[in-house]
């Protein structure tokens, strides 16, 4: 697969920039002390080398951080989560701490890699083995660079953006999701550790995908990230988030912030998908991702997509929203959420129709095998002004097996009378005579559970860019294995 | 080719087949027919490895060899074929993707190699030309939004894609009218040979002066009252199944 | 959670006032059911819009109010023919309550036989036995915070209807309760009614709640059903007090094997009227309807809350609801279904759909399925939107004026709701208010 060959390189590339700016070494000497306190925030900034207003930001979260309460409104169920058992600040681990070869590595996981078909040499890197890595093809990389930059499109680390572009970051950070949104946005604004930042100027369409799997930082500073995308007047960028792999992490406590800005007839489209670890048959271990992402509509006709597959994680916390101010804004999310074993998602989204004639579409499949428990929540809200609102919502739910759980619970407030919503919603159980028929003409029934729930998710699955698509389409059918028979 | 001897059966407890004897040879066309509720269609499940529909006694040789052990898949693998009388609709999944999927699992299943995305859609192009179906079908999904008569052609393409060694019909006239139904037979027609055999099961003797039999077999209260030749179709259009309406002495 | 003080206040004060005059006040079981209502209303205190339950629906126009506690009747005097009524004599049997206490007086005599019909009151004065039975019917609830109003009421019970049909009773006529204001303002009660339908028994039950005059008063009622098998209950309810009045009334409903319970509720009048329908499908082969309407204008707030529990296999629910607001009225729908682990082969459908007449309405809608068995049919579908401007085109290019081709579109939009309900003079009377609520308030 040409696609994949070409990101091991540009992960190879990248992490040899790093190394170039002498970075890697400074940050491997240096590890914040265990726990959460304003001395981390202040390491962390110091670490950095940040300006003073981003210093007294991420304090000002911290503070605020400890006067507010855990969300409770998830279906969730979890034991409480102890803040000061964690490092918020820890270099990414040195070679000699990591497998030295894919012989050390969990041979699930490999299987799992070998299932989607990931070259040898990429397995390594996602798996986290010591790559002795050659420098001999940063030219990619460079070409995928410079392109961008004739086109004046930023795409860098938000720490590097911090530097470079302050009034940027200063202007945009937080102006989506404050930083008291919510205790895990909060926590973020904190101690966020690095993540992308994007800024399309006007009318430029992005020449390329964007995506986090060419920058292998983002392999090692996931516990925290922070990203924000900027698209000025007219522009477009399609950003992709995540790797169809799963990937090993030791960090239980995720929780991301992706703040999105687009400006008058400017789109972005932003694709995830998420295969974090999702602990083992009897729920130990997994990661726990809490996530706030949300966009904002600015301009007129200006539309944001968000499309996510999300197969991993114990538990799953995480509504992709879209605030629709300018008048004839558009918000998407398309949706596939699939929990087998003892994970539990909650997971949907938030319309907030502010502008006029603003149109959103939510389709949301939600698919629960083995013990899980599976959650869409959702919110369309049109406020009096949103006169000529429309949204269309189809929730369809499918439960595999009579162990797990599959709940619906939208909310749905209308202040304007000429808004039309339509919300739809199903559940039933895969069908054994589509099994049947499916067996019948040959297909084993592991093999016929992939490729009726395939089918079912086929309208979100095919919003996907096609190099993300196929591997999702594989990655649907895995999540669900051992779920039958 | 297929020797079913003395076979029972039964689905949630209740016994529907007492002890059903058929021998069918590679290139011979059988008909059964019988009454509504004879076990017709308990027989085309029977034979496929439905769930529920449990063998208790008696066998079922394909090829020489015992398949009611078989998972469905397997079966499908050895060359059974079975069109539907209700053929079911797959949302999201295309023909051409579950043909695919189908015909590899099968090629796997028997040893041989798969075949890449282009040889299997020059293959299936070929197929439809054949059987006079257009190609906007293979992009629609499996049966979701065809008419009656569209999905038994479906299951008609498939079979001609797959190519089993023997294909059950089951009730595939149902709810078909007369240009349909010639359009259906016409199908199972071409993919007549001498390599392969057709068990047409149906109420009617209609589709029979289009699939012409070899023998035919009266199915009634799960046991095979009569067989015949092709006469006996015709016998019973004329007089019905009123001779056949009692249990068996 | 947070509550003021004076939340609570007002109504512990109440029951303060009232607790020697309550009916029963000298049998002990009742004491102490009225006492556990009152202090568990005392820890929770008024839902808030932090409650879930209540998050579209705020009390805080009640808060403002000064009521008096349900302890005496009404000094006004009625007379037969100062009150409304739905169906004739010979089509019904009628009780009347005024201002929460039951009328003697005012109500049919004689009995439909193999009925029980008594006042709560009176059903405790009763021999022991019918006193005992009483205390098993009322059903203990799921007295959490979200339902602070039920404990209320229980604290407070002032009045009410008890209804039991004997076995195998099918009863020719409806039993028809009103329960009607007189006039007194600030008057306020927390009605305790009971229905039991025994197997294979079938009756309708019509409640209206109404009045004579513009004035402030507060109800809140609780209704415990239980049918026992093959039974079925035609549950029907019309909303409609003058636009000054608080509603507040919960129903809980047991539905026993092969039993069926067919509710429609029909909501014109009050300023705030909430309805919380909560139905316990826990035999197999049980089903409910779930149907209604509301019509609202003005400031007036109108809140339907159902809850459906399928407990075992093979249980159907069916809910229709709609909706027409007008000026700055508020409708708010919150729908839940949940299929319990065992309740395979459940089959759940509910779909609430509103249609906004003015600039200055709203709805908020909360649809909920929580489904833990798999071999499950259920859904939900919810519209809001404005009169469809196609068609009122067309039927003004037919010769219809705007009013006229409104009025036409929206009785559609409503009359589908009704369709549904069996009972033919019932379906004509809900009709004729819908027409008549255009008529008055021509958009």
């Amino acid at each position: 697969m040409a696609a994949t060959l070409e990101t091991v390189e540009q992960v190879k590339s990248l992490e040899m920039e790093k190394y170039k700016y002498g970075f890697v070494t400074d940050i491997e000497s240096d590890k914040a002390p265990k726990g959460l306190s304003e001395d981390t925030v202040r390491f962390i900034s110091a670490k950095k080398n940040e300006p003073e207003w981003l210093l007294e930001w991420r304090l000002k979260a911290y503070r605020h951080w400890l006067t507010m309460p855990e969300p409770t409104w998830g279906k969730l169920q979890h034991a409480p989560i102890d803040y000061q058992d964690s490092y918020y600040y820890a270099a990414p681990k040195s070679n000699e701490d990591r497998p030295q070869s894919l012989d050390e590595v969990d041979p699930e996981l490999l299987k799992t890699y070998e299932k989607l078909g990931i070259p040898i040499r990429e397995q390594e890197v996602l798996a986290g083995v010591a790559v002795d890595y050659v420098f001999d093809s940063v030219s990619v990389a460079t070409t995928f660079r410079e392109q961008l930059k004739e086109v004046g499109v930023i795409f860098c680390s938000i720490s590097d953006a911090v530097q470079e572009y302050p009034e940027l970051v200063k202007k945009y950070m937080g102006s989506v999701v404050p930083y008291g949104d919510n205790k895990h946005a909060c926590l973020n604004s904190a101690v966020f550790t690095d993540g992308s930042f994007v800024y399309i100027p006007k009318g430029v369409r992005c020449p390329m995908e964007l995506s986090t799997y060419f920058r292998i930082n983002e392999l090692n500073t996931g516990q925290f990230e922070r990203t924000l995308i900027v698209a000025d007047e007219g522009s477009y960028v399609s950003y992709l988030e995540g790797c169809t792999a799963p990937m090993r992490d030791e960090n239980q406590l995720h929780a991301a912030v992706v703040e999105l800005v687009t400006m008058d007839d400017a789109e972005i489209k932003y694709s995830t998908v998420q295969n974090w670890y999702p602990g083992d048959a009897e729920g130990k271990g997994g990661i726990y991702n809490f996530v706030t992402k949300r966009g904002i509509c600015r301009g007129k006709n200006s539309k944001i997509s968000w499309t996510q597959v999300e197969t991993g994680s114990a538990i799953t916390w995480k509504y992709p929203s879209c605030i629709l101010q300018g008048d004839n804004s558009v918000g998407e999310f398309y949706s596939v959420a699939i929990t087998n074993g003892r994970q539990q998602a909650d997971t949907g989204t938030k319309m907030i129709h502010l502008g006029k004639n603003t149109t959103s579409r939510i389709i949301s499949k939600g698919i629960s095998a083995g013990k899980s428990q599976n959650t869409y929540r959702g919110l369309v809200r049109v406020s009096a002004k949103a006169e000529g609102a429309r949204n269309f919502t189809q929730c369809d739910s499918l439960l595999v097996g009579d162990t797990c759980g599959a709940h619906t619970v939208p909310y749905i407030e209308s202040k304007n009378r000429s808004a039309r919503l339509e919300h739809e919603a199903t559940t039933s159980k895969i069908s054994e005579d589509q099994l049947f028929y499916c067996r019948q003409r040959g297909i084993s029934e592991e093999d016929a559970v992939g490729l009726v729930v395939n089918g079912f998710c086929r309208e979100v699955l095919q919003e996907l860019p096609m190099e993300f698509a196929v591997e999702a389409q594989k990655l649907v059918s895995i999540s669900l294995e051992g779920s039958v028979g | 080719m297929l020797e079913i001897k003395n076979l029972h059966a039964e689905v949630e407890g209740k016994s529907i087949l007492k002890g059903i004897n058929l021998t069918i040879n590679k290139g011979e066309v059988h008909a059964i027919m019988g009454p509504n509720g004879s076990g017709k269609s308990t027989l085309a499940n029977v034979l496929a490895g439905r769930d529920d529909y449990e063998v208790t006694e008696g066998s079922i040789f394909f090829d020489g060899k015992d398949i009611s052990e078989l998972e469905p898949e397997e079966r499908a693998g050895e060359g059974i074929f079975l069109a539907f009388q209700y053929p079911v609709e797959i949302p999201g999944v295309t023909n051409t993707t579950f043909l695919k999927e189908a015909l590899n699992a099968q090629r796997k299943y028997r040893g041989e190699e798969e075949l890449d995305g282009m040889e299997f859609v020059k293959m299936l192009r070929g197929k439809t030309k054949e059987l006079g179906i257009k190609d906007d079908m293979l992009k629609r999904a499996v049966n979701v939004g065809f008419s009656g008569g569209e999905k038994k052609r479906n299951d008609i393409l498939q079979m001609a894609v797959l190519n089993p060694k023997l294909a059950v019909l089951d009730e595939t006239d149902s709810g078909l009218d007369i240009d349909a139904l010639r359009i259906v037979a016409d199908g199972v027609n071409k993919l007549r040979s001498e390599n392969n055999a057709i068990l047409v099961i149906t109420h009617y003797q209609r589709l029979l002066n289009y699939i012409v039999p070899d023998q035919v077999h009266v199915l009634a209260h799960g046991e095979i009252r009569r067989s015949g030749g092709k006469e006996l179709a015709l016998e019973l259009e004329e007089k019905g199944y009123a001779d056949y309406s009692g249990e068996a002495a | 959670m947070m509550t003021s003080a004076n939340d609570q206040d007002l109504f512990i004060a109440h029951f303060d006032q009232a607790k020697n005059h309550l009916p029963g006040a000298d049998i002990d079981w009742l004491a102490n059911l009225r006492n556990n209502g009152l202090s568990l209303f005392k820890k929770v205190g008024l839902p808030s819009a932090k409650t879930e339950l209540w998050k579209f629906t705020s009390l805080n126009p009640l808060r403002k109010q000064q009521f008096l506690a349900p302890v005496t009747k009404a000094e006004k005097s009625l007379s037969v023919t100062d009150l409304p009524r739905l169906l004739d004599e010979t089509k019904s049997h009628r009780l009347v309550f005024v201002d929460g206490f039951y009328s003697e007086e005012l109500s049919d005599k004689g009995l439909p036989k193999g009925v029980r019909l008594q006042s709560f009151a009176a059903a405790l004065q009763s021999e022991p036995a019918v006193a005992n039975k009483l205390q098993q019917n009322l059903k203990p609830r799921d007295l959490a915070q979200e339902q602070p109003l039920v404990a209320l009421n229980t604290a407070l019970m002032t009045d009410g209807f008890i209804i039991e049909i004997a076995k195998d009773i099918s009863l020719d006529k409806a039993i028809e309760i009103l329960h009607f204001g007189s006039g007194t303002p600030q008057s306020s009660y927390h009605n305790r009614n009971v229905i039991t339908v025994g197997a294979g028994s079938k009756a309708t039950i019509l409640e209206q709640v109404a009045d004579r005059e513009s004035h402030v008063y507060f109800s809140n009622s609780v209704t415990d059903v239980t049918l026992s098998e093959n039974a079925t209950l035609h549950h029907y309810r019309i909303q409609e007090s003058n636009a000054s009045a608080f509603h507040v009334s919960s129903v809980q409903a047991d539905v026993g094997n092969g039993s069926s319970y067919d509710s429609f509720i029909l909501n014109t009048g009050g300023r705030m009227a909430r309805s919380d329908i909560n139905v316990n499908l826990v035999a197999p082969n049980s089903s409910c309807h779930i149907n209604g309407a509301y019509m609202l204008k003005d400031d007036q707030h109108c809140d339907i809350t159902t809850r459906v529990d399928h407990k075992t296999p093979h249980t159907s629910c069916d809910e229709v609801i709609k909706g027409i607001l007008a000026g700055k009225s508020r409708g708010v729908f919150q729908g839940k279904i949940i299929v319990h682990e065992q309740a395979q082969k459940t089959v759940g459908n509910q779909s609430h759909r509103a249609m906004l007449l003015s600039d200055t309405a709203e709805v908020d809608v909360k649809p909920e399925l929580e489904i833990f068995a798999d071999d499950v049919i259920c859904s939900h579908g919810c519209t809001s939107g404005q009169i469809d401007e196609d068609a009122l085109f067309y039927l003004r290019s037919r010769g219809l004026s705007r009013e006229q081709a409104q009025s036409l579109l929206v009785n559609a939009f409503l009359a589908d709701a009704v369709e549904a309900l069996q009972n033919e003079d019932l379906k004509d009377l809900f009709l004729t208010r819908i027409a008549s609520w255009l008529g008055q308030n021509p958009q």
